[in-house]
C-alpha cells in the first residue's frame, strides 16, 4: 500500500527533539559518503502581470533510511502590492500551496509514501539549524534572539529548544502584532519567556543564538551586533547576511554549497525581466565553504573556544532531509495505522520504460 | 480534481498523429525560448555485486500550453550476463512491473493535473520525435520503411513514420523469428500496410527510405554502407546500435538535443566501485557542433537538400517537455471524454507556506 498523509497526520508522527536527531545522522552519513542528491531545480515560468510560476524539485537518498524522497513544489509566485519584494505564493488559490514529497523504497523500487510536505518542510528547517547550532553554539546558551515571526521563526524557536537550555527569547519582526502573536503563541508551547522587541539590534542583543528568519532580500545584520561567543544561524543566507557581516565570524559553515540551476524560458525571461524569481541571482561567494556535512562527519571542527562568533547558512532544501525524515514518519504512520491507503498498483505497470 | 491516467487510459485518448502535430509545435517554442527542459538526472545506490537502485526524472514547461511536466522512473537494477553479453534487466516491486510516473501541472495555477502511468506514453513521445525529424529529412516520397527491432519502440516508430510520410510497405528484422512475425502480423492490420519480415538487417535496410533502429543491443546492427542513397535513418540507441564508419555515410546529421545528463551515486568510493557497471557505452562520433531539433524546425540548418541525401537523426535521450506536450494532451481529452480515475485535489494542497 502506498500511504497518501496530510499534515495534521505529520504532526503526530514525528517531534523536533526526533527530527534533529535524524537529521544529524543524515547528515552525518552524508559527509561519509553513504548518502546520494541532486540539487534544487527550479523550473520558473514568467506569467506577465507580475506573476511567475515556480516548479521546485530536489531529491536524496540517505542508504540507512532505505528510502530515497524527492520534493516537489508547484506554485505561482506574485508580488506583494506594497512592494519592498516580498512575494506572496499559492497553487489554486490564495492560501493554498502545493508541495509533495514522494518516498521510495530503495529495495523494492515501490512509491510507498505520498507526503503533503508543509509540516516537515517547515520542521525540518529550524531542525537542520539546530544540528549545526549542536556543533557551534555553546553548551551553556539561554538566550535566543530571533528576526521573523512567521513558520520559520517557530520551528527555529522550537529547534533551538531543543538542543539548549533556552530560558528566553527576543522576537522581532516588521509587524508588531505578528510578533506579539508569536510571543503569545510559543511561550506557553515552548514554556520559556518570550519577549517582543522593536529592533534586530535588540534582539542580538545579549543573545547566545540568534536565527534570521525572514523574507528579506537585502543584507540587513551590522557586523557590530555579532557578539563574542555567538551562533548565527540564517535561514535566507542570500539576502540576510551580506559580505560585510560574513567576515566577521570565526566560523562559518554552510548547509551544501552549489548553484540551483535556474531554467527559464529566456525569451519570456527577457520579456518579464520584473516579474517574480525572474532576475534572481545568487552569489556563491556569500556561501562559506565547509557544509554540515563535513561537520556531522567531524572532517571539520566546530565551536572549540566559548568566544568563538559561529554562523550557519541554512541554504535551500536538501533531499537527504525527506529521505530521512521521511522515512521515519512513514514507518511509524504504519505502526500507529495512520493515513490513507492508496493501492501501490495505481503506481506501477507492465510496460517496461 | 487531478486525475490519474493508466496506460489503458493514455491508449484511448492519445493518437500518434496527434501527437507528432504536438510536439512539432513544441520543438518550435523550444528552438524560441518559449519552452524550457532540466535535462535528466540519476541518483543510483548500489545495493550490492550487481544490484543498484536508481532513480531518475526529467521535467520541462511549455509556456504556451500553460503546463510543466516531471517524469520520475524508480527501478530495480541488475546487469545480468547471458548469451556471453551484458544485458541489463529492471524492474519495481517484482519483475515484469515498472514504477514509472508524470506529475503534470498547471503552470497557470500551481495545481497537479494528473498522475500518468508513463509506459505507454514514454513509447509514444519517443517515435513520435522521430516522427517530427522524418517530417523535415526524409524524402517526401518515402513509401518504403526498413525497421530494426520489434518491440514498444518499433511500434511506435512505424505508427510515427506513417503518420508523417505515405508509406506503402514495412520490412522488418529482428532476431527472433516468432517476434518479427507477430510485429509484422500486428503492424499490417494497425496501419493497413504491407509488412514483410525478413531474415536480416540488411535485408531490412536494403531499398528502404526510411531505416530505424529501435533495439536495445549492444552491438551495431546496422552499417552505413547498407544505407541506400536517398535513405532518411534514425536511431534510438545511437551508441550501440550503428556501426564506426556509419557518420562517413551520412550528409546530413540533426539530433534531438544536446546531451546533458547527470549521475549522483550514494555510498563510498569503493562501494561505487564495486556495484554494477552500466554497459560500457561506445560513444559513437558525434560532433559538437551537430544541430538540434529545434534548429531543423526553425531553419537554422537547412536538413535535407537533394533528394540522394542521406540524412541521420539521432533521438538520443527524452526531454521533460515530451512529457508535458503528450501529458497535455492526453489531459485534456480526459477531461473531455471523461476518462481516468479522479484523485480529489486536496490530497495535494496544504494551507502550510514554506
Amino acid at each position: 500500500m502506498t500511504l497518501l498523509l496530510n499534515n495534521a497526520e505529520m504532526a503526530q508522527l514525528i517531534s523536533m527533539r526526533e527530527c534533529v536527531d535524524i537529521l544529524e545522522e543524515a547528515y552525518r552519513e552524508h559527509g561519509f559518503g553513504r548518502a546520494a542528491h541532486r540539487r534544487r531545480s527550479n523550473i520558473t515560468v514568467p506569467l506577465g502581470e507580475g506573476k511567475t510560476y515556480v516548479f521546485a524539485n530536489f531529491e536524496g537518498t540517505v542508504i540507512k533510511s532505505g528510502y530515497h524522497a524527492i520534493r516537489l513544489r508547484s506554485d505561482v509566485n506574485e508580488w506583494l502590492p506594497e512592494g519592498g519584494g516580498r512575494t506572496t505564493k499559492w497553487a489554486s488559490r490564495p492560501g493554498l500551496f502545493c508541495g509533495l514529497a514522494l518516498l521510495y523504497n530503495i529495495h523494492t523500487g515501490e512509491l510507498e509514501g505520498i507526503l503533503n510536505d508543509g509540516y516537515l518542510q517547515v520542521m525540518r528547517v529550524g531542525a537542520t539549524s539546530a544540528v549545526a547550532g549542536k556543533y557551534l553554539s555553546r553548551e551553556d546558551a539561554a538566550a535566543v534572539g530571533i528576526i521573523g515571526a512567521g513558520n520559520q521563526a517557530r520551528s527555529h524557536a522550537e529547534a533551538m529548544c531543543a538542543i539548549r537550555p533556552i530560558r528566553k527569547i527576543r522576537v522581532t519582526s516588521l509587524r508588531r502584532e505578528s510578533r506579539a502573536a508569536f510571543a503569545r503563541e510559543m511561550e506557553p508551547k515552548l514554556k520559556v519567556e518570550i519577549a517582543p522587541v522593536d529592533s534586530a539590534e535588540e534582539a542580538f542583543a545579549g543573545s547566545d543564538i540568534v536565527c534570521l528568519c525572514t523574507d528579506s532580500s537585502e543584507p540587513f545584520v551590522r557586523p557590530e551586533w555579532i557578539e563574542p561567543g555567538m551562533f548565527v544561524a540564517s535561514s535566507r543566507p542570500f539576502g540576510e547576511v551580506g559580505r560585510e557581516a560574513l567576515a566577521f565570524f570565526d566560523i562559518a559553515v554552510a548547509h551544501e554549497r552549489g548553484f540551483t540551476p535556474q531554467l527559464k524560458p529566456a525569451e519570456s525571461a527577457r520579456k518579464y525581466s520584473d516579474a517574480p524569481g525572474v532576475r534572481e541571482n545568487k552569489d556563491e561567494k556569500l556561501l562559506p565553504s565547509n557544509t554540515l556535512a563535513e561537520l556531522c562527519a567531524g572532517k571539520i571542527s566546530g565551536r572549540t573556544r566559548p568566544g568563538q562568533r559561529c554562523y550557519f547558512a541554512n541554504n535551500e532544501g536538501h533531499g537527504i532531509q525527506f529521505s530521512a525524515a521521511g522515512a521515519f514518519v512513514l514507518r511509524r504512520a504504519r505502526e500507529m495505522r495512520i493515513g490513507r491507503e492508496l493501492p501501490t498498483e495505481w503506481f506501477l505497470q507492465d510496460i517496461t520504460t | 480534481m487531478a486525475l490519474l491516467l493508466n496506460n489503458e487510459d493514455v491508449r484511448n485518448l492519445l493518437d500518434m498523429e496527434s501527437c507528432v502535430a504536438a510536439l512539432e509545435e513544441a520543438y518550435r517554442d523550444l528552438g524560441e525560448n518559449q519552452a524550457v527542459n532540466r535535462p535528466k538526472t540519476y541518483i543510483v545506490v548500489p545495493e550490492g555485486q550487481d544490484l543498484s537502485y536508481s532513480y531518475c526524472t526529467m521535467e520541462g514547461a511549455s509556456r504556451r500550453l500553460g503546463v510543466v511536466a516531471i517524469r520520475m522512473k524508480s527501478d530495480m537494477n541488475r546487469y545480468v550476463e547471458a548469451f556471453g553479453t551484458g544485458r541489463h534487466e529492471k524492474w519495481a516491486s517484482r519483475p515484469g512491473l515498472f514504477c514509472g510516473l508524470v506529475l503534470l501541472f498547471s503552470s497557470r495555477d500551481g495545481e497537479l493535473l494528473a498522475v500518468v502511468n508513463d509506459g505507454l506514453i514514454q513509447q509514444m513521445r519517443v517515435g513520435a520525435t522521430s516522427g517530427v525529424a522524418a517530417k523535415y529529412l526524409a524524402r517526401e516520397d518515402a513509401s518504403v520503411l526498413g525497421m530494426i527491432g520489434s518491440g514498444g519502440q518499433a511500434r511506435s516508430h512505424a505508427r510515427a513514420f506513417a503518420a508523417v510520410r505515405k508509406l506503402k510497405r514495412i520490412k522488418i528484422y529482428s532476431p527472433n523469428p516468432e517476434r518479427r512475425a507477430a510485429y509484422a502480423r500486428e503492424m499490417a492490420e494497425a496501419l493497413g500496410l504491407e509488412v514483410v519480415a525478413v531474415e536480416s538487417a540488411k535485408a531490412a535496410v536494403e531499398g528502404a527510405d526510411i531505416v530505424a533502429t529501435c533495439t536495445n543491443s549492444i552491438e551495431p546492427v546496422i552499417r552505413g554502407e547498407q544505407l541506400c542513397r536517398g535513405t532518411h535513418a534514425t536511431s534510438v540507441n545511437a551508441n550501440h546500435e550503428l556501426d564506426d564508419d556509419f557518420f562517413k555515410h551520412v550528409d546530413v546529421t540533426v539530433r534531438h538535443q544536446i546531451l546533458d545528463t547527470k549521475r549522483y551515486t550514494a555510498g563510498s568510493h569503493e562501494e561505487i566501485e564495486r556495484a554494477p557497471k552500466a554497459i560500457r557505452k561506445r560513444r559513437v562520433d558525434t560532433p559538437a557542433a551537430l544541430p538540434t531539433l529545434p534548429d531543423l524546425l526553425l531553419g537554422k540548418t537547412p536538413g535535407r537538400t537533394q533528394p540522394d541525401q542521406i540524412t541521420y537523426f539521432n533521438n538520443n535521450e527524452g526531454t521533460g517537455l515530451q512529457f508535458a506536450v503528450c501529458g497535455a494532451l492526453a489531459y485534456q481529452r480526459a477531461k473531455e471524454k471523461g476518462i481516468g480515475r479522479e484523485l480529489p485535489n486536496e490530497w495535494f494542497l496544504q494551507d502550510i507556506r514554506d
